[in-house]
Parts: structure tokens; C-alpha cells; sequence
């Protein structure tokens, strides 16, 4: 398997328009691309992962979609219109959530009040804190701890239960398996998928590939700044295995 | 393929809302350097107008050199806000969102003390702020 410089665009089969939509995207650091011009759609009601050994540009791809890096090329379109240039929380007020790596919680201030700030869309307190008892009941026993002192797994579940209840439309995950132990990651991509099934579009980025096969409708391959593949998960096992192991 | 038509249509909505900054968004990078170069150049124009008032006996010189030293004053003062604006600005934001909140939660604690069970909902999360540590009277 060869790069391509055009890598091919992601294309669900429904013919609905995508919710987020990258074309001939290039960003870098400090002058120095390190994507190289790809293209990638998520369709409403799809579940999208982005796959690639260590350092292939998936963090910065959505460092880009989420208005967190202007790219040096190319157009970031969400629900069809160009928002090159959008705050970060503009679009996150908006529906775009991003679940950073490393979890992006306030580690010193409590559960309960890393829930609060998420009443940014006309949530209250209370509701919020209910929904994330729904989908984590665990986080229930820990609401007055202090995020940072809680494990790497609790942290991940504050990070989504915080994400989910901004009821997003389009729900980025980066590396949520990152650091957890198997049945920590077992149970997060279970409300993955939940949070699919009812609806939610959702662009997973994971360097551990196997884990996402069951959830994902359809997969790309990333490697060195190119998208190099894309289909359905199962489709792309070959590609996975040289896009780890090079070659 | 599941979707949840309704959530997108408002998404596409809020979306289509959205205030976009100007593209040619490197003003605010700009204004920051102007301010700092304002307040650079008015704090330069306090010694030369010092040094212009200092070498002569002349006194509508001396008058100039005041005028001078107020302009610089006034080049510092709008320098400075120009910066604050452009670089604090966002430290700034959280630091009064941290002290609404916290103002916020005080009351809370307040209203508690005072008629208990009222505010249940947002109960004081840390031990700091139990209602037995109020005291009222």
C-alpha cells in the first residue's frame, strides 16, 4: 500500500449531507505541515473512526475540525457551511463536541462541579448531574470528590458524561482508550455505541484499531499525514496491519 | 445508519446562525503589538520631554516638553488597555466566571443557613462550605 497524495474521501451510503465535512485539508505547527491535504466526511447518524499509528496527524486532524488549529489549506465545512476560522467554543456551544486526549476535565475542582459547567446549553445543574448518573452510575459515589484524584477510567467517564450533556450532534472522541485497563475500554465504547444508537454522529479517533471494529460503520486509514484507505472497519485490516508494521 | 433528524436540523440551524470572525483575524495580533508599542513609545517620551524641558531656560520650550510628557502619558494609557484588551482578555473572562460562581455558590450557602432545604438542588459541594460553617447572626 502506497500513500496518495488525494487521499480518497470517506462517503457513507445514504446521500444526505454530511454533518462534518474536511476537503484538501494541510495544517502543521510552527510552518511545518503535518497533514498533507485530506478529505473526510461524517454523515448524520454515523459513526466514523479515524485510525493510524502514533504520530500519522489524527490529534491535529481534530485540532483542526474542532477550530482549535486554522488549517494552512483546504476547508473545515460543518453542517454544510465553511467555518475555517470558528472559535473552538463557538461550535462546541453549537453541538460539536470534542473529548480531548488526556480527557480535558478541571482536575481541581469536584465531579459535581466539572458536570456544572457543561449548562451552557440551557441545561440545569441538576439535570445534568442526573443524565451523567444515568449513563455513569459509578461517577455518583465520587460527586463531591476532586476530579484529579480520581482513576484514569472515572476521569474518562467525567469526560464523557460531561460531553454527553451537551447533547451533541456530533460527538468527537480522541483516543478514548488511551492509558485504561481492557474493562475500563470495554465499558466506554458501550455507551459509544448507546450514544450511536440514539442517534449521535460520531468521528472516533483510536490508535488501538481493533478496539473500534465493532462500533464504527466505517473507517480511515491515516498514516503520515494522508489518509490512505478508507471503507468499512472490516474491510481495512490489511491496510491496519501495514500501516502499523510500515511497508 | 440511525439518525436523529431533529437534533441535525437544529445543529444545521444553530450552524448556519453562527457569527463567523473575520478571516483576516491577525487584527487582534496586530492590536496587541500596536498597544505594547504605544506603551513603549509613552514611556519613552517621559525622559526626552525630561530632557527637553531639563536643556533650556526657555519657558515655551518647557511648555512643549509638558505637552510631550502628557501625550506620552496618554500613548501609555491607551497602549496599555490596548494590550489588557488583547492579551488578558480570555484570563480575564474565566477569572470573572470563577468569581460569579463562586459568588453564586456563596448565596447559595447563605440562603441555606438562613431557610434550610431551599436551595437542595445546588447543595454546597465541599466541607468548606457546609451550612453549619455559615454564621449569619
Amino acid at each position: 500500500m502506497t500513500a496518495v497524495d488525494a487521499s480518497p474521501p470517506l462517503v457513507a451510503d445514504g446521500a444526505s449531507e454530511p454533518l462534518l465535512e474536511l476537503r484538501g485539508i494541510r495544517a502543521g505547527y510552527d510552518g511545518i505541515d503535518v497533514i498533507h491535504g485530506i478529505d473526510l466526511e461524517v454523515h448524520p447518524g454515523r459513526v466514523v473512526a479515524l485510525l493510524g499509528p502514533n504520530g500519522a496527524g489524527k490529534s491535529t486532524t481534530l485540532k483542526v475540525l474542532s477550530g482549535m488549529l486554522a488549517p494552512s489549506a483546504g476547508d473545515v465545512l460543518v453542517a454544510g457551511r465553511r467555518v475555517n476560522g470558528a472559535r473552538p467554543d463557538d461550535l462546541a456551544r453549537r453541538g460539536l463536541c470534542l473529548i480531548p486526549e488526556g480527557r480535558g476535565i478541571f482536575p481541581n475542582l469536584t465531579v459535581r462541579e466539572n458536570l456544572w459547567m457543561m449548562t451552557h446549553r440551557g441545561r440545569t445543574k441538576a439535570d445534568v448531574e442526573e443524565q451523567a448518573a444515568a449513563r455513569f452510575p459509578q461517577l455518583t459515589r465520587f460527586l463531591d470528590q476532586t476530579a484529579g484524584t480520581l482513576s484514569g477510567g472515572q476521569q474518562q467517564m467525567l469526560a464523557m458524561a460531561r460531553g454527553l450533556a451537551t447533547d451533541p450532534a456530533l460527538l468527537v472522541l480522541d483516543e478514548l482508550s488511551m492509558g485504561l485497563a481492557p474493562i475500563i475500554v470495554d465499558q466506554l465504547y458501550e455507551t459509544v455505541s448507546q450514544v450511536a444508537a440514539e442517534g449521535t454522529s460520531i468521528l472516533l479517533v483510536e490508535q488501538f484499531a481493533r478496539i473500534v471494529m465493532d462500533v464504527a460503520d466505517d473507517a480511515a486509514v491515516m498514516v503520515h499525514g494522508h489518509i490512505v484507505e478508507t471503507g468499512r472497519p472490516r474491510d481495512l485490516e490489511a491496510s491496519l496491519s501495514q500501516a502499523y508494521l510500515g511497508g | 445508519m440511525i439518525e436523529n433528524p431533529q437534533r441535525v436540523e437544529q445543529f444545521k440551524g444553530e450552524i448556519a446562525d453562527m457569527r463567523l470572525a473575520d478571516p483576516a483575524a491577525g487584527r487582534d495580533r496586530a492590536l496587541l503589538r500596536l498597544g505594547t508599542a504605544l506603551m513603549v513609545v509613552g514611556v519613552v517620551l517621559a525622559p526626552v520631554a525630561y530632557g527637553i524641558s531639563h536643556g533650556t531656560t526657555n519657558a515655551l520650550q518647557q511648555r512643549d516638553a509638558q505637552i510631550i510628557a502628557i501625550s506620552g502619558l496618554i500613548v501609555a494609557v491607551v497602549g496599555g488597555a490596548l494590550f489588557l484588551r488583547y492579551s488578558m482578555a480570555q484570563f480575564l473572562r474565566f477569572w470573572l466566571a470563577r468569581l460569579s460562581w463562586e459568588q453564586q455558590a456563596q448565596t447559595d450557602r447563605v440562603v441555606e443557613a438562613v431557610a434550610p432545604g431551599t436551595t437542595a438542588a445546588a447543595a454546597p459541594s465541599t466541607p468548606a462550605a457546609a451550612p453549619a460553617t455559615v454564621d449569619v447572626r
